[in-house]
């Protein structure tokens, strides 16, 4: 009996006693020694334990305004958080007080900051999308292409001068477009039937992700050696260049996903039953994958031309937020916006000042943070990850 | 109420899967699809809730086109327990029999407490209120099934459609399935593998073979030696049911089957030239 067999050590028996606690996870401790002991107890087997929407909320908004002020105030010139609320609140109350201090909170940490808040909010967002998508929770925003494609267009503008007229957009502007053009590929080629099914979209990604990451080595072999260090640090995702003319287009583009996706929220817990039994709950299945993956990629593509690519958040957040929470999509999507975005601008904050002066790039953080959590994930919850099928 | 097939055909990349499909399951009752593995059972079924359409032919509900219902208009006169169900997220039990209500609530509506009523109900018919806010992955096959009925059951339908319901399960569950299954009181379509089984609980029967109805009725009239030997090309054994006289099969073996005597010690050989 493998330990991912879910019926390992849970009775049979639907109408007698309660099962003994082997059956549960073993992370909840709350069976008590008699209540093993005592099979005929009427009381119900005591659950999975999830942490009330509410709470969860508050409590992750709470982290969030933690992180973003100590974000904010840490840095070779360091603010006590009253400086950095009294910077912001003047400038919210449209009076702000010139300063050094009022130039570094306002001009240089808080874009930076409110960035990776978003950057972080769309990946998470758009990791648990994409895993409901292709029913796998080992899936991440990447898997469909996204990131590879824009790699290529990045790559494109930053060795051979591809969009110069564009100035300081240009590589926003040539992420984007490789995005768009590998989500087009991805999208046309997994089509069958006009559906897109979970196996062809999990392979047809990986494959052309793989095609678009030789197209990126192959302009890097072709392009300047000097130029080839500014890709591979674009490669690695950083928040360095932030400004606040880049903050609004991410910003609505993480709103209006969020929008759609709440009103679609039993829609997306139906899906995660599977295709046919959504399609048997009402679910129009075919619409909805086609506008998850339209919805997951902008906003994987956009994260992607704001800040490179960063791994593993698109990945671990929505596992974690949903041992917090369970799975119901109305509490994982809210909880995630907030979750990963505590996650990414501490990641950030880890980034910057741990080599100070130099910067790690964000993307080392995360794989460093990201992939021992989720082996620890993965290895406490055996039969969750060795039930597919 | 009644569901009607009529003349369906339904072709999959090309290939006509299922012919000239024509019955009628009656209101209330407890109808089996019976056929040999890719007879065409499935495909029947998914086509009734929307994952193939039909080539040729209607689905009747009370008379009415049921594929020009929405799909969730349709949703809350037909639930479905598919086959092979597997779930790669975290749900308790509770939260899975909550997903039934989807096609009665609009976007942004709560769970209110008719939505609680109705899981709590549906949990409580098919007898898991023990396992409310259980992990639906740590149960056993059997439990689960039963979960997924009560999914179903949430969904407030008057019709259900059941894809070999009782894969998988032991023969105790097996018959706790079929006895939840046939008190419902509800409409039931059910593609049935276990000849036996099906005839012990089903009102009627369909039997396909090679995508085409070979015969319906009572079990009685549509399993006989004859018409397994159409539809399976094997030979079967029929006796009476000891307790409710519907017809039970015993397999035979194609070769050297001898009954065994008490002197006898050599089980019978694969010979197969015994010419039976």
């Amino acid at each position: 009996m493998s330990p991912a067999d879910p019926d390992a050590g849970v009775p049979a028996d639907v109408g007698g006693p309660p099962p003994p606690a082997a059956g549960q996870d073993a992370a909840l401790p709350t069976t008590s020694p008699a209540a093993v002991r005592s099979p005929p107890a009427p009381r119900p087997v005591p659950g999975r334990r999830r942490v009330p929407l509410p709470a969860a909320l508050a409590g992750c908004t709470v982290l969030l305004l933690v992180t973003m002020t100590l974000g904010v105030a840490i840095g070779s010139v360091p603010l006590s958080p009253a400086a950095v609320w009294g910077v912001i609140t003047s400038h919210l109350a449209g009076h702000p007080h010139y300063s050094v201090a009022d130039a570094i909170v306002w001009e240089i940490r808080l874009p930076r900051v409110l960035l990776a808040a978003v950057v972080g909010a769309a990946l998470t967002t758009a990791g648990t999308v994409v895993q409901v998508l292709v029913r796998n929770s080992l899936a991440d925003p990447f898997l469909l292409g996204v990131s590879s494609g824009a790699s290529v267009g990045a790559t494109a503008v930053l060795l051979f001068g591809a969009l110069a007229s564009l100035g300081a957009w240009a590589i926003s502007a040539g992420s984007v477009l490789g995005a768009l053009g590998a989500m087009a590929a991805v999208f046309l080629v997994s089509r069958q039937r006009r559906a897109l099914a979970p196996t062809q979209l999990i392979l047809c990604g990986v494959v052309l992700s793989a095609l678009f990451e030789s197209v990126t080595s192959f302009l890097i072999f072709r392009g300047n050696p000097e130029a080839t260090q500014s890709v591979l640090f674009w490669l690695l995702g950083s928040f360095g260049l932030a400004t606040w003319p880049q903050l609004p287009i991410p910003f609505i583009a993480l709103a209006v996903a969020m929008v759609y996706l709440l009103t679609q929220g039993r829609s997306l817990n139906a899906l995660a039953m599977g295709s046919e039994p959504a399609a048997a709950l009402g679910v129009d299945v075919h619409r909805l994958r086609r506008n998850l993956f339209i919805v997951t990629s902008l906003m994987a593509g956009v994260a992607v031309a704001v800040s490179g690519i960063i791994g593993f958040v698109g990945l671990v957040i929505p596992h974690i937020v949903r041992l917090m929470v369970g799975s119901d999509h109305r509490r994982v999507l809210p909880v995630g916006v907030l979750f990963g975005a505590s996650f990414m601008v501490l990641g950030d904050l880890l980034a910057r000042t741990i080599v100070a002066p130099q910067e790690m790039p964000i993307g080392v953080i995360t794989a460093f943070i990201g992939a021992p959590t989720l082996i620890f994930l993965i290895r406490r919850r055996p039969y969750l990850y060795g039930a597919s099928g | 109420m009644s569901l009607e097939l009529q003349d369906l055909s339904v072709d999959i990349a090309g290939r006509r899967i299922v012919a000239d499909i024509d019955f009628t399951v009656p209101s209330g009752s407890f109808t089996g699809l019976l056929g040999p593995n890719g007879s065409g059972k499935s495909t029947i079924l998914k086509t009734i809730y929307r994952v193939h359409r039909p080539a040729t032919g209607r689905l009747l509900l009370d008379g009415k086109d049921l594929l020009s219902l929405r799909p969730r208009d349709a949703a809350r006169r037909i639930a479905v327990v598919s086959q092979e169900f597997t779930l790669e997220f975290d749900f308790t039990v509770q939260e899975m029999v909550m997903v039934g209500r989807t096609p009665h609530k609009r976007a942004f509506e709560r769970d209110n407490d008719a939505d609680h009523a109705m899981v709590d109900n549906a949990i409580a018919q098919v007898g898991c209120e023990e396992l409310a806010h259980r992990s639906f992955n740590t149960l056993s096959g059997g439990e689960k099934q039963r979960v997924l009925i009560a999914q179903a059951l949430a969904q407030g339908a008057d019709h259900l459609i059941l894809d070999e319901p009782t894969n998988h399960l032991d023969i105790k569950y097996q018959i706790e399935t079929m006895e939840l299954v046939s008190a419902l009181g509800i409409t039931v379509l059910a593609a049935i593998h276990d000849l036996s089984l099906a005839a012990l609980f089903c009102d009627t029967v369909q039997l396909i073979a090679d995508g085409r109805i070979i015969a319906g009725g009572p079990p009685r009239s549509v399993i006989t030696p004859g018409m397994m030997r159409h539809a399976y090309g094997t030979e079967v054994l029929i006796i009476e049911h000891p307790d409710t006289g519907t017809p039970h099969l015993i397999p035979r073996r194609l070769y050297g089957a001898d009954p065994p005597s008490p002197d006898s010690t050599d089980p019978p050989g694969p010979d197969s030239d015994t010419g039976n």
